[in-house]
């Protein structure tokens, strides 16, 4: 009989579950509304927010049983201004049939204007929003948000792809919703990447949208846009922070001026620290090259010709590098956080110069960058065709 | 709480009655009737036990000297042409001058009748058993002693493949309903003396022989005996099968879980008696069953042992991956989506929710009814009668196909789900298994549905520990794994070359040397640091 109940009990309390599904937390899938891009800018009074959300029945596959004939982009954006985030976001919420959910958050978009005035008001209410996932990408627009509701997507479906892509492919700086908390706590100095919206490579079709890319990065200094690197120096930037996959560089040919055009595969970034008076840091590159294509002369089977070339291709991404810290160190802001280098290794001495660091790192702190590239792939062309075509029909070039 | 005291009270009452039912329909009548010199009496006796036995034969005759003999045996079970031959003809052509007592000299204590199995009684209550099942008694003159001669000879089907349990390159004989016949599939694989056999008899009314058969020396002791004291508390009127017997024996009868391995086929037998395991027949039933048995021990199919090691150990791994698709699939489908959608890569996230877009049920209910009508077409497909069973594998595929997608009732990522988790839970070897993990499916499906991850994961800890908890005739049923056995590893997540499982399992007992510790001896020993 004890047996009995003992079976009894379970399956009695079991049945009774049935009656609870979907009480608390649990939101049907297509009860959902998934919120995938988070645009931020400033209004008047507080905040404006656009959420992007994908529209699932517009995407129901072979359309039965779906209202057909539905045409238009699979994905919708919803604004809403208030004096800050979780205002607007309620506001965006009482006005939708489905739960808004930041479980698919992948990207957040701040205006430049926002980034100036600071991401704390943003940062607290991500870090109480426990569904976003840390690995939301951010990024800075020059000039509204608004703008990324327009343009055209044609490769992808969704923009959400785009932007994702953009921190896939490594094509500029990528930043985490993670690596902003962790630069929070350290100080809040962080490069962001920039996207511009122009009409350079607008695509052909009639409706000319304004074309999306990246260009440059945003530097942030204690959660405030200070200031950004152009696209030249935030190449430089990518090489140090190692998240660049490869990158063209052009050199002047030793033997006779002309270039040379390299694609150099990034393997490592190393960056090594020394303390004892002030402190310095090595910042170690390594890379492969190969040849692109060949203006020049020079016979790129002679080693010693090589190394040569090797060192210029070295020189010309140790300048890029360069150029970045300058910027930062201009703006006084440690946007590559070597200052981590320093708690993470010496951390009596991290310490002792924590209160201005800044000011060490924009002005006594040596920094140096030392790239070292191995040229390992020639191409099966020997010299220059361009060349050797000149030569045979015995006119000049240029 | 009514509710539990009302079911406890009939409980009560059901079982009260059980005891004061009778031990058996023929008590009250003699139990132990000994043989008595008056003939008559006799015979009287028997017929008064089998009236309205319309198969029984009393066959009356005088032999000798008008000595008045009775043959006594069940028409359809006893070999007539023998009975002629080795019985009658013999008796009848006996020259009249024979006296009962020289006749009793040659039947009784010569026994010179050309049969080769004949036994004397002289208890009327086994005589009448002897009867039963399939003897012939012959009862001659006055004498107190009464000849049972075994000429049974009955009906049964011959020896054909396996047909649940098939293999691609193993022995294809499979059990049949004799249990003579089974044992003797067994011994042709153990000639040794050491291959033992002990019969008892259980069923009030149906006196099924039971045999518990082991192999003395390598199996314990104690396990025989324990098997042996199970099953001779068994107290019901009949057995028709080995699985009534399964569930009178098993260490925890509420338990889902099955405990005692079956098998119809004589080498998973053999292979289980050459471990130290022990193995029950029943009479009428082509299934034996194997004791203990432990839960790896269900993951292992007799096809394992006769392919390659490496590729039966590479599917073994597949088994256990289905195994956790088979109970998990469902409600982890249901948890994610309905409560943790975040954990769904985006891109994946945007198929699922635009097959779902149209759905009108919860995906609970949804997961829900599409495994009930999964197990209805399963059940329908086994109890169809072949002829028609082509209307229901059509119409089964328009139910979890996409006729049912089309019409909106359920997403198309659901049917994928539902009928992966039908094959999954096919390719587990032992259906007994399969069976506990379908029917632990749907309480997993309704935690997943109200406490997702979480309760799922409670689901899965309330499961192991009843796993752990569990014994088979005192084994654990988790070993072993656990207890944690390092030497006994071989032959659970792997299938060892047979080369290197050289011992048996630690609850044969001390005899665990299965073959020598160097297997390949011809081969050079393998040299320093290979």
């Amino acid at each position: 009989m004890f047996a009995q109940r003992k079976l009894l009990v379970p399956m009695l309390a079991l049945s009774c579950l049935v009656l609870l599904s979907g009480c608390w937390s649990a939101v049907e899938l297509n009860n959902n509304a998934f919120a995938r891009i988070m645009l931020l800018d400033k209004a008047k009074e507080g905040i404006e927010l656009t959420l992007e959300f994908a529209l699932p029945n517009r995407m129901v596959p072979g359309q039965a049983g779906g209202g057909g004939g539905q045409s238009g982009p699979p994905f919708s954006y919803v604004t809403k201004r208030d004096g800050d985030v979780a205002k607007a976001y309620r506001d965006i919420q009482s006005d939708m049939s489905r739960t808004v959910t930041f479980g698919q958050l992948r990207v957040v978009v701040m205006s430049s204007k926002l980034a100036e005035d600071g991401v704390e008001a943003i940062l607290d209410f991500f870090t109480r929003e426990s569904k976003t996932h840390i690995n939301a990408n951010i990024y800075v627009t020059e000039g509204p948000t608004a703008q990324l509701t327009t343009i055209p997507v044609r490769f992808e479906r969704f923009p959400t792809d785009i932007l994702a892509s953009y921190a896939e492919e490594q094509v500029t700086v990528s930043v985490t919703f993670k690596d902003l908390l962790m630069s929070n706590f350290a100080g809040g100095d962080l490069l962001v990447p920039l996207l511009v919206f122009g009409r350079q490579g607008t695509d052909k079709e009639n409706d000319s949208k304004e074309w999306m890319g990246t260009g440059g990065a945003a530097i942030f200094k204690a959660g405030k846009m200070v200031g950004k690197l152009n696209t030249e120096e935030t190449r430089g930037a990518l090489w140090i922070l190692g998240q660049v996959k490869d990158s063209e560089v052009n050199v002047a040919s030793p033997t006779d001026g002309r270039t040379v055009n390299f694609l150099v595969t990034h393997e490592a970034t190393r960056i090594e620290t020394e303390f004892g008076g002030r402190p310095t840091f090595h910042i170690r590159c390594k890379a492969n090259a190969e040849v692109l294509a060949s203006d020049s002369d020079i016979d790129l089977e002679d080693p010693e010709q090589l190394s040569k070339l090797e060192k210029k291709l070295a020189a010309a991404l140790e300048e890029r590098m360069g150029r970045a810290i300058d910027k930062t160190r201009l703006l006084r802001s440690d946007a590559f956080q070597l200052g981590s280098y320093v708690r993470w290794r010496n951390y009596r001495e991290w310490n002792r110069i924590k209160e201005n660091w800044r000011e060490i790192y924009a002005t006594t702190a040596n920094i140096t960058e030392d790239a070292d590239i191995t040229i390992s792939r020639l191409g099966s062309a020997r010299k220059s065709i361009v060349r050797e075509r000149v030569k045979l029909s015995g006119g000049e070039i240029e | 709480m009514s509710v539990f005291l009302w079911i406890g009270k009939w409980l009560r009452r059901s079982l009260t009655r059980q005891q004061n039912r009778e031990q058996s329909a023929l008590s009250g009548l003699p139990q132990e009737q000994h043989g008595t010199t008056d003939e008559d009496k006799r015979l009287q006796w028997f017929k008064h036990q089998l009236t309205h036995c319309s198969d029984i034969a009393f066959h009356e005759f005088a032999a000798g000297r008008n000595i008045p003999c009775t043959l006594i045996y069940l028409k359809g079970m006893t070999d007539q042409k023998m009975i002629q031959q080795a019985v009658l003809a013999p008796i009848l052509s006996l020259p009249p001058t024979v006296d009962e007592q020289s006749l009793a000299a040659i039947l009784f204590d010569r026994r010179h009748l050309p049969i080769d199995d004949t036994m004397i009684t002289r208890s009327m209550r086994e005589a009448l058993d002897g009867i039963l099942s399939g003897q012939v008694l012959l009862v001659a003159g006055g004498n107190e002693r009464m000849l049972a001669m075994a000429l049974a000879s009955f009906e049964k089907r011959s020896i054909e493949e396996a047909p649940t349990e098939s293999v691609i390159r193993g022995p294809r004989d499979a059990f049949i309903e004799n249990f003579e016949v089974n044992i003797s599939l067994i011994r042709r694989r153990l000639r040794t003396e050491s291959f033992k056999t002990e019969v008892v008899k259980i069923g009030t009314e149906t006196r099924t022989p039971v045999v518990i058969a082991y192999l003395q020396g390598i199996c314990r002791q104690e396990l025989v005996d324990e098997a042996r004291k199970r099953l001779l508390s068994i107290d019901i009127d009949g057995v028709l099968a080995s699985g009534y017997l399964e569930e009178f024996i098993e260490d925890n009868p509420y338990s889902p879980f099955p405990q005692l391995q079956y098998t119809e086929r004589p080498d998973v037998v053999t292979a289980a008696l050459l471990e130290g395991r022990v193995a029950i027949f029943a009479d009428g039933s082509p299934v034996a069953i194997i004791a203990p048995a432990t839960f790896y021990m269900f993951m292992q199919a007799a096809d394992d042992y006769y392919q390659r090691y490496t590729a039966a150990s590479w599917i073994r791994w597949i088994r256990y991956v289905f195994l956790f698709a088979s109970l998990l699939l469902p409600s982890l489908y249901i948890a994610i989506t309905t409560l943790h959608a975040e954990v769904i890569p985006e891109k994946l996230l945007r198929t699922l929710a635009a097959a779902r877009e149209i759905v009108p049920f919860p995906a609970l209910v949804e997961a829900f009814v599409m495994e009930i009508f999964f197990e209805a077409l399963r059940e329908a497909a086994v109890r169809i009668p072949k002829s028609v069973g082509q209307a229901v594998s059509i119409i089964g595929a328009l139910i979890i196909g996409t006729a049912a997608v089309d019409a909106g009732i359920v997403s198309a990522a659901m049917v994928i789900i539902v009928s992966l988790t039908g094959i999954s839970s096919f390719i587990i070897p032992h259906y007994d298994l399969g069976l506990a993990f379908r029917l632990l499916r749907f309480p997993m499906m309704i935690l997943a549905g109200t406490f997702g991850l979480y309760g799922i994961a409670c689901g899965m800890i309330l499961i192991y520990l009843h796993l752990i908890e569990l014994r088979s005739f005192g084994v654990p049923y988790l070993s072993p794994i656990v207890p944690m056995k390092f030497g006994e590893l071989k032959d659970v997540l792997i299938r060892a070359p047979w080369w290197a499982m050289n011992r048996r399992p630690s609850f044969a007992g001390s005899n665990r040397q299965r073959q020598s510790r160097v297997a390949r001896k011809w081969a050079p020993p393998p040299e320093e640091g290979d």
